[in-house]
């Protein structure tokens, strides 16, 4: 038995050894096939990751010569402008300033305020004060005699009132362009730019006829803001280093700063916060420096920062018939400040901004057309031409009349954590001025126009300004915003590059009241805004840091040479790409 | 009387039209706030060094932020434990906050 199952044992062993043979001279033919395949799939992922390689060589290469990355907003907008009870001081009067002044007939000199009574016995009975201007008007004649009669004709009750008039701007179409720069030099090294332009449908001249507002002149703080031409202009360009530590991240910037459409304009606009100092205080382009802290992990306080700022508003020694001058000296106007985020956790934040303003002058170098041009002359008598040739005048300072300061708290919440997607804002500003010379301007000079000051007086001044308003969610993704502002009689800011046609509103010594609706057509990138703005001044000068304001209603001619806004109604409706 | 009920009117009505229209998909605002309530939490629990997410808007462009949440790859970054605590709602919302501030967006933003 033992033997039949050895010898069965045996015949199997060729049929294992057969077997063994097979496998060990098989498997390399199908190990091959398979090694085969797999080099195929290699080789083919091997040409696709080349491929791939040489198509993100390309894409790197046109990254890293790509130096900026652009982005681009366009505007066209239509706006109708309505004045109502526009004063301006009656053209008898104004023509007085182009009549030869008499001279003393005794003496032969130039009139003097004591000549006024003598002057007035020499009219015909029943004469008017039209018909005394128009047989001894002003030109020629003294400061003192001018000022002299201002205050004679005030004494008797006899100013002239101003006149009322209303115009209209039916329909005024304006397109502005906007490239924005951006480049990533490092990760602790970027530059930020905006090239604008913002021009009125056939018109591209640049240049205005001066009626009194600061819109009205060509200036370094408003050259994108204001509509200009076609011109391009640097609105913006800076760079920003990041230092410091991780706990507190340190900024360092210069250049030509991103000081206008601050917070809280950016639910007007439609767009992220559009610049850094608040708006309700400081709307203006200017060039300097910023230095800032981020201070949430060392304070533990959500959004914690504190920035540092420095801006230049008027250069003395550059471009002035004064410039490099041994004489009278003017100071460059300089402002600093700082901006601190006291709390912010992205639903809530809280902001205060302070900004100090030395040597504020009675003019930035800027230009314009001036109707006529004052003169003093060396005899101290005044002259005056009419500008019939239309020449344009390049504005300087001709003095620093003192300092101010403006300080604002905004607070803005979102509330879509407790009722809905509505945000709502808060501004609370003030402003002080602390005067300290009159202007030597030959036409606010004649006035005795200091810093928010007339006649001669020089007091210091506080003003106040309140600016709110709330903006809801609509069907369809649109958005409804109401605002409102309202400044006293001596409020005072830096607002003359805020986006609009008839006056900076945040700069109101009155009422101003905005709504809007936003309706997104594509997305973010390409909207309709429909708004209204009813402007109600109290007081004349708005905006202006020369010239005590005046009660609108209380307003003389000697108030009104040039015109003076009541009530304006602005309707505007624009289409906005933005890409 | 009269127009001071026509102002309340118009205020209850504006009021629930907000509300109305709060309620669509992906409240960029709510998740600007959710997104760093995360890293704030993250931070007070000790996993990361800031508040300020790690992940700027500005840092992907809207279809890379779409894939991003697609893949749900904000559970491979830091700070799991609180995107795993993190409602549906939520998620949505800092999507739209994120893709609505990217870098090719006409806002594109960065975390301050």
């Amino acid at each position: 038995m033992k033997l039949f199952r050895f010898k069965n044992t045996l015949r199997l062993v060729p049929l294992v050894c057969f077997l063994i043979f097979i496998m060990f001279n098989m498997t390399p033919v199908f190990a091959s096939e398979d090694m085969a395949g797999l080099q195929e799939e290699i080789n083919a992922l091997n040409t696709k990751i080349n491929a791939l390689d040489n198509r993100l060589n390309k894409t790197e290469l046109h990254t890293a010569t790509d130096k900026i990355s652009l982005g681009l907003e366009l505007r066209t907008r239509v706006d109708s402008i309505h004045y109502e009870d526009m004063r301006i001081a009656p053209s008898w009067l104004m023509n007085g300033f182009f009549i030869d002044a008499m001279t003393n007939p005794i003496t032969g000199q130039a009139l003097t305020p004591e000549d006024i009574p003598m002057l007035m016995t020499m009219m015909p009975p029943g004469s008017t004060l039209q018909d005394m201007i128009a047989m001894s008007g002003f030109n020629g004649a003294t400061k003192d005699y001018i000022q002299g009669m201002m205050a004679f004709l005030s004494s008797m009750g006899m100013t002239p009132e101003a006149e009322k008039y209303n115009a209209d701007n039916d329909f005024m179409f304006t397109n502005r362009l906007r490239l924005e720069m951006k480049s990533k030099i490092s990760g602790n090294l970027s530059f930020g730019g905006r090239l604008s332009m913002y021009k009125v449908y056939g018109d591209s001249s640049g240049i205005k006829f001066n009626t009194g507002s600061f819109n009205d002149i060509y200036l370094d703080g408003n050259t994108t803001s204001v509509p200009h031409g076609d011109t391009v202009h640097v609105e913006r360009a800076y760079f920003n280093y990041k230092t410091g530590t991780d706990r507190v991240p340190v900024n360092v910037s210069f250049g030509r700063r991103p000081a206008t459409e601050g917070p809280p304009l950016e639910y007007k606009n439609y767009s992220m916060e559009g610049g850094s100092p608040m708006a309700p205080i400081i709307n203006w382009q200017f060039d300097g420096a910023s230095l800032s802290f981020g201070l949430e992990d060392v304070t533990g306080i959500p959004g914690a920062a504190f920035k540092l700022c420095y801006g230049v508003g008027f250069e003395s020694d550059w471009g002035n018939s004064y410039s490099l001058t041994d004489g009278r000296h003017i100071e460059d106007a300089t402002f600093g400040g700082f901006i601190a985020t006291l709390y912010d956790n992205e639903l809530t934040s809280v902001e205060l901004n302070y900004a100090h303003a030395w040597d504020i002058t009675d003019g930035f170098t800027g230009l314009m057309l001036m109707p006529f041009i004052p003169f003093e002359e060396a005899d101290g008598t005044y002259a005056f031409e009419m500008n019939k040739g239309g020449y344009i005048s390049r504005m300087q300072a001709t003095e620093n009349i003192g300092d101010f300061d403006l300080a604002t708290i905004l607070v803005r919440s979102n509330l879509s954590e407790l009722l809905a997607d509505i945000d709502v804002f808060l501004s609370l500003s003030m402003s002080h001025t602390k005067p300290d010379d009159l202007s030597k301007n030959p036409f606010y000079g004649l006035m005795g126009m200091g810093l928010l000051s007339s006649n001669g007086d020089m007091e210091e001044q506080d003003g106040y300004s309140i600016y709110t308003g709330a903006i809801f969610p609509m069907p369809f993704k649109a958005r409804l915003g109401v605002e409102y502002n309202k400044g006293s009689k001596y409020w005072i800011n830096m607002t003359g590059a805020e986006d609009s046609l008839v006056a900076s509103k945040l700069a109101a010594r009155g009422s101003v009241v905005e709504t809007y609706y936003i309706q997104p057509v594509v997305n973010k990138n390409f909207f309709l805004t429909l708004g209204g703005v009813f402007y109600d001044y109290d007081y004349t000068g708005s905006g202006n840091p020369l010239g005590a304001p005046v009660k609108i209603s209380d307003m003389k001619a000697f108030d009104a040479f040039f015109p003076v806004a009541d009530k304006v109604w602005n309707v505007y409706l624009s289409a906005t790409l933005r890409y | 009387m009269k127009k001071t009920i026509i102002i309340l009117l118009g205020i209850i009505l504006t009021i629930s039209f907000s509300m109305i229209s709060s309620a669509e998909e992906g409240n960029e605002r709510k998740g600007k706030y959710t997104y760093r309530k995360v890293y704030q939490s993250c931070k007070d629990r000790g996993e990361v060094e800031s508040a300020t997410p790690t992940l700027s808007p500005d840092a992907k462009t809207q279809a890379q932020w779409d894939r991003y949440f697609e893949e749900k790859k904000y559970l491979e970054a830091d700070c799991k434990e609180e995107w795993n605590k993190l409602s549906e709602e939520d998620i949505l919302n800092i999507h739209a906050y994120l893709k609505g501030h990217a870098a090719d967006s006409p806002t594109p933003a960065k975390c301050k």
